[in-house]
This record gives C-alpha cells, sequence and structure tokens, in this order.
C-alpha cells in the first residue's frame, strides 16, 4: 500500500528511508530523540518536501523529489497524523471537532464518539477536556476523514503510562476494524511491540533493521540494533562482543564448563514490585536485570548463566557508538 | 546557611503595596484621559446642544463622517487584512521592511500626511489623473475625505490585525489542513473565528481613528465637512459654545461601535 | 513721512504686545515686524495669525485676549466694535489677485492675460471652463474668500462677466470642492494641483507665484474704489451680511489683553519708516495712515503720529 523510498535532508544528517507497508499493516518506528523519526513522519504526511526519491500510497504518488509541483497536498493523500499536541480547534465543540473535516458524516462521527468513550462530551470545549479525553477527540476527528494510513507521532507521552497503553490500544483497536494501516513512532519497545506487526529501527536516519517484533529482540542484527532494543550488558571476549539482555538472564549459582559466563552480584535496589539487580563479570559491568523479591540474591553472590543466552556480535556488526 | 523567608505579614503588605500604587496609577491616568470629556460635559447646557442641532444642515457632517468612516473601514478590511495576516505568518520577504513601511504613516504627523498625499494623489499626479478616468477626484472631496481617513487609520488595523493572527496557533491551522481543508476553508472556519476578539478590536480602534481623522483630512479634504472639520469651522465661525456641541455628538454617534466590540471581544475570548 | 523714534512702552519692566493677525501676514510678522520691534523697544512680542472673520469671532467668544488685532479688511474688526475697541488704524492694503501654478496646462494662457496681452475678461472664461482647477479660501472664515465671491460679482457688473460664466467660476453647484482651508490652498497650488487659486498679492510674492493682476475695480485694493466694492455683498452661513470693502490692513489695540502700553507701541512701530518700508517690499500697497470709527478713543501718541505724517 505505502511504497517509501526517499531521502531528507537535515542539518545535521540525511533521513534515507525504504520501507514498502501493506494494506491495513501497523509499523512501529523505534528510535532514540533525534533519529529522525519525525521527519520520517512529516515526509509521508506531506508537510515536509523530499530531497530525493518519492513515496507512493496505492500507486499515487504522493511526493516526488523529482517533480516538487505535483506533490499532493497535505490534507488530500489519504494519510492522517496525530501529534502530541492534539490540536482540537478551541471554538468549537467536541462534536464539531469531530465533524469537521470535509465530507464527515454526523452520524457516522457521532457513532465513533460514542464507541471511544466520548459520548457524554460533546458539547464540551476542549479546554475542559484532560489530556487523554483530548487525544481521543483528536483521533476520532482524524479518522472521519476516511484515511487510509494513520501516522502517530508519540502522541500519548506526555500521558502517565497507564492511560498512554490504553489509548494506544484504542487506536490498534479502531485501526483494526477500519483496515486501515498505521506508522506509529515511539521510542518505548513496549509500545511497538504491543501495537505493530512490524518494527522498525531507526538511528541518525538510517533504517538499521525492520522485522517481526519478537525477532528483533531476539535476534537484532548488529550491536547498534541491540542497544536499541534493550540489551544493556556487553562483554568482550575473546574478540568478540556478547551482548546481554536484562529479560534474558538466568542467575544460577551452578552453571559450569566453557559457554559459561560467571560474575557476582555488585548492587540491588528495589524497583516496584521486583529487584534490580546489578551484575559485574571479570572487572566490567554486565548489567541489570529483574527478579521478584522473593528470588533476591544475596549481595556478592557468584553467578553465572549460560553464554547462548548471550547474542554474540563480532567483526562490522560489533561496532558501537 | 539558606536565608529564612520573609515573615508572612511582612510578605502579604508587600504585594498589597504594589498592588495599590498600580492601582492608584491607573486611576490617575484614567481619569486624567476623561478629563476633556468631564470639561466638554460641564460646558454643555442642555438648551445649547439643542439650539446647535436644531441649525439647518446641522446632521449633514455626521452624515458625512459616519458614511465615509465606514467606507474607510471597509477598503482597510479588505486591503489591510491579507497584509496583516501575511506580516503575521513571516510570509513576506524582507519582513522588516513591510512592517516598517506599515510604522511610517504612523509617526508621520496627519498634517504632514495631507501634504504629501497632495503629491501622490492630487488632480495633476498620474494617480490623480487615472482616478479622473474613474469619475474620481482625490481634492476636496467625498472621496477625498476617505482617502485621508483610510491614511489615518491603516497603520492601527493592520498592526492590531497582525497581533490577532500571530496569536492563532499556526498548527491549527495545520491540523486544519491535514484534515483536508482547502486554504481558504481553514482560514474562515479556524483562523478568522479565533482571531476575531482581537480583530474586532482594532477595527474599533481603526473605526475611532478614522472618525476623528483631521490632520490629512484639513489638507486634502476640506469639503465636505465631516464632524470633526464641522467643529473646527464652527469653532471659528461662531465661538467655543456654537463648536462643543457637535464635539458631544461625534462621541456620542462614535462610541457605541468600538464599545460594542470591545464587549464582544471579550466574551468570545472567554469562550476559547 | 519724517523718521520718528519709537520709544519703549514703558521705563520699567518689558510689556507683551500679543498680537491678533490675519493669516497672510505671518511671515510679515514673524520675520519683518515682530524682531525689529523687539529690538527697537525693548518689549516682548508674541503673534498668532489665522483667518481674520475666524479670529474676531474667538476673541469675541472670549477665547483669544490679544491686545493687537490686525485683520485684513474692515468686516473682522467691525466685529470687534465696539465692546473690545472703538477705533482703528489703516495703514496698507493688500489687494486680491489670482496666482497660478507656473507649469500648468493653462499657466501660457495665465501669463498672457496678467502680461496684458489677452483682455482680463477672458480670465473669468478660463476659470470657468471645464476641468480648470480654481481653489479658494472659506468665505466663512476669511475676507479673502469672501472678497473672490464678491470680486467674480463686481466682474459680472463691470466687465460684462455672464452670469453662467460667474456661476461657473465659483464652482456652480459644487461650489463646495473648491473651497480649502487656509492650510491647505496654498501647497496644493504650489504643488501643482490646482491651476490657480485665490491669493492676496503680498502672498503671491512672498510665496514665488506668478499671478493676474485684477483691475482696481474688484481687486479691493484701492481706497478710491469704495464705492464700487460696496455694491457687491454676500451673505455667510452664520446669517452675517458682509458687504465688499477695502482689502485693508487695520490694527487697533483691543481693551482686553492688558499691557495697553505695549500695544500702542507695536501700532506705533507699524506706522514707522522701517516697518512701512518691509511692507512694501512683502508686497503691500501702502495707504497714508488714517484713524477710523472713534478717533478721539484712540491713544494721544498714535493720534499725534498720524497728524503728523
Amino acid at each position: 500500500m505505502l511504497a517509501a523510498d526517499f531521502e531528507v535532508e537535515r542539518r545535521d544528517f540525511a533521513v534515507r528511508i525504504a520501507i514498502q507497508l501493506e494494506g491495513g499493516e501497523r509499523v512501529a518506528v523505534l528510535g532514540p530523540s533525534g533519529a529522525g523519526k519525525t521527519t520520517f513522519l512529516e515526509a509521508v504526511a506531506g508537510l515536509v518536501p523530499l530531497t530525493s526519491g518519492e513515496i507512493r500510497l496505492d500507486q499515487r504518488r504522493l511526493s516526488s523529489a523529482a517533480r516538487p509541483r505535483s506533490d499532493i497536498g497535505v490534507g488530500r493523500r489519504g494519510v492522517g497524523l496525530l501529534r502530541q499536541n492534539p490540536g482540537l480547534f478551541p471554538h468549537l465543540t467536541v462534536l464539531e471537532n469531530i465533524c469537521y473535516p470535509p465530507g464527515a458524516n454526523p452520524g457516522a462521527a457521532t457513532a465513533a464518539a460514542a464507541r471511544m468513550g466520548l459520548g457524554t462530551l460533546l458539547q464540551a470545549r476542549p479546554r475542559g477536556l484532560s489530556g487523554g479525553e483530548a487525544q481521543r477527540v483528536a483521533l476520532c476527528r482524524t479518522l472521519q476523514t476516511g484515511v487510509q494510513l494513520l501516522c502517530l507521532d508519540e502522541p500519548f507521552s506526555s500521558l502517565d503510562r497507564p492511560l498512554g497503553l490504553e489509548l494506544l490500544e484504542l487506536v490498534r483497536q479502531e485501526l483494526e476494524g477500519r483496515g486501515t494501516g498505521s506508522l506509529l513512532v515511539t521510542h518505548q519497545l513496549q509500545d511497538a511491540q504491543a501495537f505493530a506487526d512490524r518494527v522498525a529501527v531507526l538511528y541518525q536516519g538510517s533504517l538499521l533493521q525492520v522485522g517481526d517484533p519478537r525477532e528483533l529482540v531476539l535476534r537484532p542484527k548488529t550491536a547498534l540494533v541491540a542497544s536499541l532494543v534493550g540489551y544493556r550488558g556487553w562483554l568482550r571476549r575473546g574478540g568478540r562482543l556478547w551482548a546481554i539482555h536484562p529479560d534474558l538472564v538466568q542467575i544460577s549459582s551452578a552453571v559450569d564448563g566453557d559457554g559459561a559466563i560467571s560474575g557476582r552480584v555488585v548492587g540491588m535496589r528495589p524497583d516496584g514490585a521486583r529487584i534490580d539487580v546489578e551484575l559485574e563479570s571479570e572487572g566490567e559491568w554486565v548489567g541489570r536485570f529483574h527478579c521478584p523479591f522473593s528470588e533476591a540474591p544475596e549481595l556478592d553472590l557468584r553467578f553465572s548463566f549460560h553464554a547462548d543466552l548471550a547474542t554474540v556480535f563480532s567483526g562490522v556488526e560489533s561496532d558501537l557508538d | 546557611m539558606t536565608i529564612p523567608p520573609a515573615p508572612t505579614a511582612l510578605r502579604g503588605s508587600g504585594v498589597r503595596v504594589s498592588t495599590g500604587a498600580a492601582l492608584v496609577g491607573a486611576l490617575i491616568i484614567w481619569v486624567a484621559l476623561l478629563g476633556p470629556l468631564i470639561a466638554l460635559l460641564a460646558h454643555l447646557t442642555p438648551s445649547s446642544v439643542v439650539s446647535a442641532l436644531r441649525q439647518p444642515g446641522a446632521f449633514q457632517p455626521l452624515e458625512v463622517s459616519v458614511l465615509a468612516s465606514l467606507i474607510a473601514l471597509g477598503v482597510i478590511l479588505l486591503l489591510g487584512t491579507p497584509l496583516a495576516y501575511l506580516m503575521a505568518r513571516g510570509r513576506l520577504p524582507f519582513p522588516r521592511l513591510w512592517e516598517v513601511g506599515v510604522i511610517l504613516p504612523l509617526l508621520t504627523p496627519p498634517l504632514v500626511i495631507g501634504l504629501l498625499l497632495i503629491f501622490m494623489v492630487g488632480p495633476a499626479t498620474p494617480i490623480g489623473e487615472a482616478l479622473s478616468h474613474l469619475h474620481l477626484t482625490a481634492s476636496d472631496t467625498f472621496f477625498a475625505l476617505v482617502v485621508a481617513e483610510v491614511y489615518e487609520a491603516v497603520p492601527y488595523y493592520v498592526l492590531g490585525a497582525a497581533a490577532a493572527f500571530a496569536a492563532v496557533d499556526p498548527e491549527l491551522e495545520q491540523a486544519g489542513a491535514l484534515l483536508g481543508d482547502g486554504r481558504w476553508r481553514t482560514w474562515r472556519r479556524v483562523t478568522v473565528p479565533l482571531a476575531a476578539p482581537g480583530l474586532a478590536t482594532a477595527l474599533a480602534v481603526t473605526w475611532a481613528r478614522a472618525m476623528g481623522a483631521f490632520g490629512a483630512v484639513l489638507i486634502i479634504a476640506y469639503h465636505p465637512f465631516g464632524l470633526p472639520m464641522q467643529i473646527w469651522v464652527t469653532l471659528q465661525e461662531t465661538g467655543l459654545s456654537s463648536a462643543l456641541p457637535f464635539a458631544l455628538v461625534l462621541l456620542v454617534v462614535a462610541l457605541p461601535l468600538p464599545v460594542a466590540a470591545y464587549i464582544w471581544s471579550s466574551r468570545a475570548r472567554r469562550r476559547l | 513721512m519724517s523718521l520718528v523714534p519709537v520709544a519703549a512702552a514703558s521705563t520699567g519692566t518689558p510689556e507683551l504686545a500679543n498680537v491678533a493677525s490675519a493669516g497672510s501676514l505671518q511671515l510679515l510678522m514673524d520675520r519683518y515686524l515682530g524682531p525689529p520691534f523687539i529690538r527697537q523697544t525693548g518689549d516682548e512680542y508674541q503673534n498668532q495669525s489665522a483667518g481674520s472673520q475666524g479670529l474676531a469671532e474667538e476673541i469675541v467668544a472670549g477665547e483669544l485676549t490679544p491686545n493687537v488685532f490686525m485683520p485684513i479688511g474692515a468686516a473682522p474688526m467691525a466685529l470687534l466694535e465696539p465692546k473690545f475697541t472703538t477705533w482703528a488704524v489703516q495703514f496698507a492694503a493688500s489687494p486680491l489677485v489670482v496666482a497660478y501654478y507656473p507649469q500648468g496646462p493653462h499657466a501660457p494662457e495665465l501669463k498672457k492675460i496678467s502680461e496684458g496681452k489677452l483682455p482680463i475678461k477672458d480670465l473669468f472664461t478660463l476659470m470657468a471652463s471645464p476641468g480648470f482647477k480654481l481653489g479658494r479660501s472659506d468665505p466663512a472664515l476669511d475676507p479673502q474668500g469672501q472678497g473672490f465671491i464678491e470680486m467674480v460679482h463686481l466682474a459680472e457688473k463691470y466687465l460684462g462677466v455672464s452670469p453662467a460664466t460667474a456661476n461657473a467660476d465659483l464652482g456652480g453647484s459644487n461650489g463646495g470642492s473648491q473651497i480649502f482651508s487656509e492650510t491647505g490652498l496654498e501647497p496644493t497650488l504650489q504643488a501643482g494641483q490646482l491651476d490657480a487659486a485665490s491669493a492676496y498679492l503680498p502672498e503671491a510674492v512672498q510665496l514665488g507665484l506668478p499671478y493676474v493682476a485684477l483691475p482696481d475695480t474688484m481687486n479691493f485694493g484701492d481706497p478710491k474704489d469704495a464705492a464700487i466694492y460696496d455694491k457687491a455683498s454676500l451673505t455667510l452661513s452664520t446669517g452675517q451680511v458682509v458687504t465688499g470693502s477695502l482689502l485693508d490692513l487695520e490694527v487697533s489695540v483691543l481693551k482686553v489683553g492688558g499691557d495697553p502700553a505695549a500695544g500702542a507701541a507695536f501700532v506705533r512701530f507699524l506706522l514707522s519708516t522701517k516697518a512701512r518700508h518691509s511692507l512694501t517690499k512683502e508686497g503691500y500697497t501702502l495707504l497714508p495712515p488714517a484713524l477710523l470709527g472713534h478717533k478721539a478713543a484712540a491713544p494721544k501718541s498714535i493720534r499725534e503720529l498720524i497728524q503728523k505724517s
């Protein structure tokens, strides 16, 4: 459905994207701040011109660097955009906001609003809405435009986590129900995994890896990707780099053999209903992992774990910034 | 060692003193501004007002002023609004130049504007000759009065309207575009309603300025008489007591529009 | 006239000659009469120039309190009698002319008329032609404005100008569009946006504008033609009827305004050779000083001065 193969020059680096989305597919774009995620979405939404390449949606050429004059205008691309600022029109009621898009059907709009829990707020003004309610209105409004692809630029990052997750789930349901595709920008891996069919890792303008959410975490292609998907511990051994993911560490006091990595517990800290444990191996800080209170190890406990629970990189792939 | 906070009593009175001082200052300036009005009312007797207004043709200057000012306001709205919007959105090349161009007439004494307008739109100038093909003369005519009022009043509108447009969040206009609006629809349904309170107050000031225009009018549009000119001439013809009633008429007629605009504007603002 | 020294108003503190004078006298007063007066007498001096009729109204209403009034024409002075003064000295005249814009399309023809190569009657035909832009000052406020209208009526009587032409000269039904404020009239002419305008001869001289002189019988500048001038009249919007009269410079010391000695000193200065020389240079027609009105009421020093000359 979406065929994007383009480049946008930015001040510090160029954002280079080559990706395709099937109809109704949801892709999450994961990366640290400044990676170019917003630029990516803005290019797809038509807010920035392309430096090279083009973007197509279902054979329609939305943007082209070669022929910028024929770029399709922002509201007519079939692409919607939700951002941290919901952009509700303060002088209109919630219902008027939702029905704002040209060609919006008031009946369908009202039904959608009810489905999203906005039924009692239809006559309210944006000023009186909470952050979560406002984003729901913004979502409902955008969906009235009949978009084929919804771009989400971390719209819930300013809300508290549980609410953010709840809203993300709401979005997912609505999109699923309509068969609308989506590009979700996030820096939270969990959100990406919960929401998307595929995850794309973006770093300094380049897509490092695109794939199934689980595959990405279990088999990152490079150490850089590993660092972006949650690997926290690093060990250099025999000319190779070992990446250790805290969720994949199991402490056992008796693992032997060639593949064992041994070390000791050097710190512990409560973290909600579990404990954050810090490990060291051969003088190197290896990382943190969690365990329940009931399984809290002793400080200075010697541990070892099996090497094949770590992911190993060699050569070029072991490049880390 | 940290400095202990000021005792609550002292802190409170500090706030009281500065609020009090501000209030006194405000009162002084407000009374000063109203002083001339109070003087006017003190010097008018109902009979003098009635007899002055009973003169034949006494209401002619009123009609002239109101009509000319309404037309001037319309011209200013039509031509000044695009300029104000483009200035506010920074879409004009060399923005400082445009700003200076709007402020210059404001800095120029109206009398001088009038003198310079002679050179610009007088009957024997290129513009004046072009106007004469449209059967318009910008010298001592109703048309000239409208021109003089526009020149005296338009900077106030443009500056006020630009501020009103600048206060509209550009992201809202972008939101409209993203939802499929054409430029015009976003302008109509988002920009203007949100800028409207500021536009209303700008218009109020502009109207006041147009109704009271005198300096440029004295030079290029002595005839037909509007109210300010009527006051000026009557003053010299028959003296203060017969001129002041017209000053009262000017105030009574010109005041409702700005007051209404301000009331509407503050109500509209509260709804946003 | 012999040179008469003008003594200081008083031997003690300087007094103030607070003058209200006709608008067209501004330059003369500020540059050629005021400073010499100050130097010669040591008195203080202050001048305000505006339309004579308007000034008279303001004095009557108590808004202005000068101690010397110097209008052009008798009508403004008449307004002040008898409450503010009962006498006046007539000392010069300021005849009416038609000044014109030298680079205008009608300038060549106007030049010929002014040189006598074409009859003066042609002036009126020319002014009546469509597209001729004529300006004049407000008759309600200014003797010049009144004089211009009266002049056109006299032209009807004595030059055989047809009533239709005369009407057209004064703008017909749209006469208002010919009337300019004093402040605006001359700049508009100088900028070339008028073809011609009413003016006093001294004004035209001072501004360096070419002009068409009018016959003595209708320029309100020759005392001998007073009877003719009298035949033209005009009703102002206030109801006051003004008859045409000599556009003379009159001066009087007013009962209000204080410092009568300074006022009288200023009048004596006006009659001095130096002052009269300045008047001639600026284009005024000198008249032998004459006391009008209740002669005995004038200060002795002034009476004596006039008798001597």
